[in-house]
C-alpha cells in the first residue's frame, strides 16, 4: 500500500487531491513508520489503538478502511481493505475531474 | 508460541535490521509481505488469502464483528457475528490461544496461502454454558468489500463526511474541513 500511496501523492501533485490518514498505532511506532517509509502525507493519531475516538465515530470495523470524499465533502466510495490500485485510481480520477470542472 | 507467530516476529525483527543496514530493497519486500498478509492481495507470487471475517478486540478476546458474504467463514455456516475466537491452529499444528495477543498478530495468524487449512476454536454467545467448538476452514481469496455489502455501516455513501478533529503525531491540530474543495482519500491505517 505505501508504494502505491506514495506514487498516488506524487502523480496527483498540483491537482485538487489530498491523502489523509487516521492511524491506530502507538505513537512511537507511528513515528518510526513515517520516517522509515518516507510517508509525506498527514495522519491523525487516533489514540494508539483500533478503538480510538475517530475510528469509533466513523464505525470502522477493519483495517485498512478507505473513504473517498468529493470536493463538496460527500462520501462517495468506501472500501474495507484495499480495492487494488486500479480501482482506486479510476475512482479518484473521476472525482478529481469533477472537482476541477467545478473550479472552472 | 506457534511457529507462525515466531516467524512473524522474526520477520519484523529482520525488517528493522535490514532497514537499518540500508538494504531497503529486501527490507521493503519483507515489509510488503507483512502488509499483504493483512490485505489479502496477491504478493511475491503467492496467493495470500483469508476466511472473510472482520474482527474486533473486546477486552482480552477477539470477537467476530462481521462475516463477509461469499467468504469461507460465511460458506461454512458455522461462524456468526459476536462469536469469539479463542484459539487458532494452522493445519494440524497445535492451537495458539488468542487471549492477550495484539489484533495485528491475530490477523497475521488468520491470513495465509489460499487452500491452506485453519482451525478456529470458537465460542458462541448464543448458547448458554456452551463448550468451545472447533471450526475447520480452507482459506480462500477475499475480495475487498464495499459499503454496499454491509447494511450496518454507520455512514452511507452520498452522505456528508463527519468532521474529523484531531492531532498528528507531533500534537499539531488539523481538521478534515481544512481540505474542503479537494478530493480527499481518508485512509484508516495501521502498520500491520
Amino acid at each position: 500500500m505505501y508504494p502505491h500511496e506514495r506514487s498516488l501523492v506524487k502523480r496527483l501533485e498540483g491537482r485538487p487531491f489530498v491523502l489523509l490518514g487516521v492511524n491506530s498505532d502507538p505513537k512511537e511506532r507511528l513515528r518510526k513508520v513515517l520516517e522509515q517509509e518516507n510517508i509525506t502525507w498527514r495522519s491523525w493519531w487516533d489514540g494508539g489503538s483500533t478503538g480510538g475516538p475517530i475510528a469509533q465515530a466513523w464505525g470502522i470495523r477493519g483495517w485498512p478502511t478507505l473513504f473517498l470524499i468529493d470536493h463538496k465533502g460527500v462520501i462517495r466510495h468506501q472500501h474495507l481493505g484495499s480495492p487494488g490500485g486500479e480501482v482506486l485510481d479510476e475512482e479518484l480520477e473521476k472525482l478529481i475531474a469533477e472537482a476541477e470542472a467545478a473550479k472552472e | 508460541m506457534s511457529l507462525q507467530v515466531a516467524n512473524n516476529s522474526l520477520r519484523k525483527h529482520m525488517k528493522s535490521i535490514l532497514l537499518r543496514t540500508g538494504e531497503t530493497c529486501i527490507g521493503t519486500a519483507a515489509f510488503m509481505l507483512m502488509f499483504c498478509l493483512v490485505a489479502g492481495v496477491k504478493c511475491l507470487g503467492q496467493d495470500v488469502a483469508g476466511i472473510g471475517v472482520a474482527l474486533n478486540k473486546e477486552g482480552d478476546g477477539i470477537v467476530v464483528k462481521q462475516v463477509l458474504s461469499g467468504g469461507p467463514a460465511a460458506l461454512s455456516g458455522k461462524i456468526k457475528a459476536n462469536d469469539r475466537i479463542i484459539a487458532i491452529a494452522q493445519g494440524d499444528q497445535p492451537a495458539v490461544k488468542t487471549a492477550g495477543l495484539d489484533m495485528s498478530k491475530v490477523v497475521q495468524m488468520i491470513r495465509g496461502p489460499k487452500g491452506s487449512v485453519i482451525r478456529l476454536t470458537m465460542l458462541s454467545p448464543d448458547r448458554e454454558n456452551s463448550t468451545p467448538q472447533i471450526v475447520e476452514l480452507v482459506r480462500g481469496e477475499i475480495k475487498a468489500i464495499t459499503a454496499a455489502a454491509s447494511a450496518k455501516e454507520k455512514f452511507v455513501l452520498g452522505q456528508a463526511a463527519p468532521e474529523i478533529e484531531g492531532e498528528d503525531v507531533d500534537g499539531k491540530e488539523f481538521t478534515l474541513s481544512d481540505y474542503r474543495g479537494k478530493v480527499i482519500l481518508v485512509d484508516f491505517w495501521g502498520d500491520w
